[in-house]
């Protein structure tokens, strides 16, 4: 956890990495290409280029390579592709461009990814329930009305949802579709 | 009705508590206004030209008294002492502060309503006949779907910033009173061979400038589908939708550009995948929220067969009422009762808040507590023994709600236009009323018989004009108002668009043109039997347009 | 030029505002800034942006007016209704006050 979550007053990095946990370090870097990355641990491309990459290089190299979506991109050729990437990254060039949240239940809720899944850009604090439950594990987040409301953890979470999602278990007795937050 | 649990209670609180914190926010700044519309857009807060404008979604417009009786105390507190019900079966407010708008949301959750998603680019409040559970021509009663779709669509977190806004109708009866055909998405709820439940889809219907009659891409869905099915068709349409422009943004387009075919493909390959998901409706849900609508128990009144007719015998006005505005229940003994929100020269859709509380205790009393809000912009008592009928009128009569036009040429629909919306090109209350002054008399709009005026004030077709026997469109030309119209146009089981006749008229035009229109139908029907559309149907355009604009010159 | 005024909605409230000559939002359009050159005109839109930076007001405007004999009167039907209110008689006639629930 970075120190920048415990302090209120405190000035914000200008990003920030965020998870259910809370904030968290980004080992990610964000690339072109592998050649550009340099020796960075853990790379973020984007989808043209890593589809490029070999299938060996992605499985055998020793560096974790995720790779970056936008929403006019097609998610379908990494489907069978799913058990080599570490990280997806989602993206929200703005916060009504809803695109993403669909991806994102395709992937977690059909596909069983299991790595990381990521939000990126306009993310507002406003919108982090809905990206939780639909299958967001991080929010890369640079708003700081939003790093300040995440840094108190205070996001107006209703206390129910009528909707199957991430994070969220089924009551007993109640409706099919209905879910409360998972303690 | 449906009734609130203490789920449904607890999500509605904390939606509450959420947006007087959005409110908060944009109020000390740190939202900004780019930023906060979208919020308050999705909580029902619109800005129009003198105010903001608050609309409160009254779920497949059923109400109770008791909510009734609330939506008239709002007008008088935070108001201006009215309120206007839409064509989406919902509530708005002119005149609401923003800063008051959170005790509103408050005092609408102490009688179990909202104003979630009655705007924005999700799922809006869904709408079903307004003779649902009572219409003697229904299979079943839409309503439980509506509650189940209303619940599953509230706060979607994957629908909640779809391209364009997203609108769904549930009719259970072949006579289709919900236009289903111009929604994002219509039901027909019906049953197979085996007499079970199910829907016939139908997918891109729309108004605004581009209208389309949706395809039925599905004819037999069976009900435990719903969500998986439902949630199939918006997830395509979330991911592939245009959002390029937001005049091309809607399913229909998407419907359009895609093909029907291709684009059910997509749709059906979705739902394969979604199928036997948790979003399958387990038998006993629907059930459990079917329990909720079930009819009332009705006491036997046979005494209401002779009373009744008396009482017609003895009060001509009362007997013009009846006919017009009282159409069978299920149960002889009882009638479903028409409440004009159109007087003679009125508002289209007006309640006073003295109204609405009138309207809440004439429904506890007489109506087993029950009051729908119909897409024409009037409400309906739908439960009245015969034998009660009089006294309602009385009390109707005596706060201007009795007046006898529904389904008649004075019955119009027209959106707020230029007097208060702030994307109006023309006005269209004024229109209205005019029309409405010029036919009023009684022997006049009996002669006429059935014949819809719907009248929007930009392309946006709030009013529905398209879909008018008569539309009229308000636009602007340098500077004036100028009305264009269209004729034909219809939003029953078959779904018209309406033709645009030729060049639009003036403001002081318009109601003469609109006369010419009616004296031309009166002229070549075949008998009173046939309505405005059915002979329009039968002879098309030509002879009106020769009525308006002189005989055809072969240039034009 | 057609001479021009700035007008707006204002935050709280959503009532229709004008920019006063005196930098001050106003309920009325008596006494409203006029701009009668390209030069005052760009000042009065940088007004209304600031004036919607400082969230005091929304949706700010430079709407065209003609001055006719001393009385402003706006070109645009639209705007002559956001200055007379609605043009029907909208509100409701009122019986003796009903039992305020
Ligand atoms: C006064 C504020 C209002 C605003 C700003 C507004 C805005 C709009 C817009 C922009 C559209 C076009 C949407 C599209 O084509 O994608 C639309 C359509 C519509 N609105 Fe409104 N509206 C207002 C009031 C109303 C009222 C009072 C009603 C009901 C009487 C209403 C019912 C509808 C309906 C039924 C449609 C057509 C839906 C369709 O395209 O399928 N609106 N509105
Ligand atoms: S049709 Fe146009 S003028 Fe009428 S309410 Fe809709 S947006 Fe406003």
């Amino acid at each position: 956890m970075s120190e920048a979550t415990e302090q209120n007053g405190k000035h914000f990095p200008e990003k920030q990495l965020w998870g259910r946990e809370g904030f968290r370090d980004d080992p990610y870097i964000e690339a072109e290409s592998l050649e550009v990355a340099g020796d960075a641990p853990a790379v973020i491309l984007p989808l043209a280029a890593w589809l490029g990459l070999d299938d060996d290089v992605r499985r055998t190299s020793n560096r974790r390579i995720g790779v970056f979506v936008a929403p006019g991109e097609s998610i379908d050729p990494l489907l069978d592709k799913l058990d080599t990437v570490p990280l997806i990254a989602l993206q929200f060039p703005a916060f009504n461009d809803g695109r993403s949240y669909s991806k994102a239940e395709i992937l977690k809720g059909r596909h069983g990814f299991k790595g990381e899944l990521r939000a990126v850009g306009d993310v507002l604090v406003d919108q982090v329930v809905f990206m939780l439950r639909a299958g967001f594990d991080t929010l890369e987040v640079t708003n700081p009305v939003a790093l300040k409301r995440l840094s108190a953890s205070d996001l107006r979470d209703t206390p129910g949802y009528y909707q199957p999602g991430r994070g969220s278990a089924k009551t007993a007795g109640g409706f099919s579709w209905r879910r409360t937050p998972a303690a | 009705m449906y009734r609130y649990d203490e789920f449904d209670h607890a999500f509605v609180a904390a939606r509450v508590e959420q947006f007087k914190d959005q409110v908060e926010r944009r109020l000390s700044g740190e939202l900004t206004e780019d930023q906060f519309k979208p919020l308050r857009l999705m909580n029902g807060v619109y800005l129009q030209l003198h105010a903001y404008m608050l609309r409160v979604a009254v779920p497949y417009g059923t109400l109770s008294g008791r909510q009734m009786r609330k939506l008239g105390h709002i007008a008088r507190t935070y108001d201006r002492g009215y309120g206007h019900f839409t064509t989406r079966q919902n509530i708005q407010y002119n005149w609401p502060a923003l800063a008051d708008i959170p005790k509103i949301l408050d005092e609408l959750a102490e009688v179990e309503m909202h104003a979630m998603q009655t705007s924005g680019n999700c799922i809006r409040n869904v709408t079903a006949d307004h003779f649902s559970g009572v219409a003697a021509d229904e299979v079943a009663d839409p309503r439980p779907f509506a509650e189940i779709l209303r619940q599953w669509s509230s706060l979607h977190p994957e629908f909640s910033y779809l391209p364009r806004k997203f609108k769904i109708a549930v009719t259970g009866a072949e006579h289709d009173r919900a236009a289903i055909q111009t929604h994002d998405i219509g039901l027909h709820l019906k049953k197979n061979e085996a007499g079970e439940l199910g829907f016939a889809v139908y997918v891109g219907g729309g108004q605004g400038r581009t209208p389309m009659v949706a395809k039925k891409i599905r004819d037999f869905l069976p009900a435990e589908d719903l969500l998986s099915y439902t949630t199939a068709i918006v997830r395509v349409y979330n991911l592939h939708g245009r959002r390029d422009n937001k005049y091309k943004a809607r399913i229909k387009i998407l419907v359009h550009e895609t093909g029907v075919e291709e684009l059910t493909r997509q749709i059906e390959a979705e739902w394969q995948a979604l199928k036997e998901s948790d979003l399958k409706l387990p038998q006993g849900d629907i059930d459990a929220i079917m329990t909720y609508f079930r009819p009332p128990v009705l006491p036997e009144r046979p005494e209401g067969w002779g009373a009744l007719a008396a009482a017609k015998k003895a009060d001509a006005g009362f007997a013009a009422w009846v006919d017009q505005n009282v159409t069978p229940h299920k149960n002889p003994d009882y009638g479903v009762v028409t409440i004009s929100l159109k007087p003679i020269g009125g508002i289209p859709g007006d309640a006073s808040a003295e109204q609405m509380e009138l309207v809440a205790d004439i429904a506890e009393k007489y109506s087993q507590d029950e009051i729908r809000v119909s897409h024409e912009q009037n409400l309906v008592l739908p439960h009245v023994a015969l034998a009660d009928l009089h006294a309602v009128y009385e009390l109707l009569l005596a706060d201007g709600l009795a007046t006898a036009n529904a389904g008649l040429i004075t019955d119009i629909i027209a959106c707020p236009g230029l007097d208060y919306c702030a994307l109006a090109n023309a006005r269209s209350i004024p229109v209205a009323q005019r029309i409405s002054e010029r036919f009023g008399a009684a022997e006049r709009q009996a002669e006429i018989g059935e014949l819809k005026i719907k009248i929007s004030g930009c392309i946006n077709a709030c009013g529905h004009h398209h879909v008018g026997h008569i539309g009229i469109l308000g636009v602007e030309k340098k500077g004036e108002e100028l009305y264009q119209i269209t004729l034909g146009g219809s939003a029953d089981e078959i779904t018209t668009v309406g033709e645009i006749t030729g060049r639009g008229f003036s403001s002081e035009e318009v109601v003469d043109a609109i006369e010419k229109i009616v004296d031309t139908y009166l002229g070549l029907r075949t008998s009173k039997e046939e309505n405005f559309l059915a002979a329009y149907r039968r002879v098309g355009a030509a002879p009106f347009k020769e009525a308006l604009y002189g005989p055809v010159s072969r240039a034009a | 030029m057609t001479i021009k005024v700035l007008t707006a909605n204002r935050l709280t409230d959503g009532e229709v505002v004008w920019y006063g000559a005196d930098g001050q939002w106003r309920e009325t359009i008596e006494g409203v800034s006029i701009a009668r050159d390209q030069e005052a005109a760009a000042e009065l839109e940088a007004a209304g942006k600031a004036a919607m930076g400082a969230n005091l007001v929304v949706d700010a405007n430079l709407i065209d007016v003609e001055d006719r004999g001393g009385e402003l009167y706006p070109l645009r039907l639209r705007e002559r209704i956001r200055i007379s209110g609605p043009t029907i008689d909208f509100e409701p006639r009122r019986k003796p006050a009903a039992s305020a629930a």
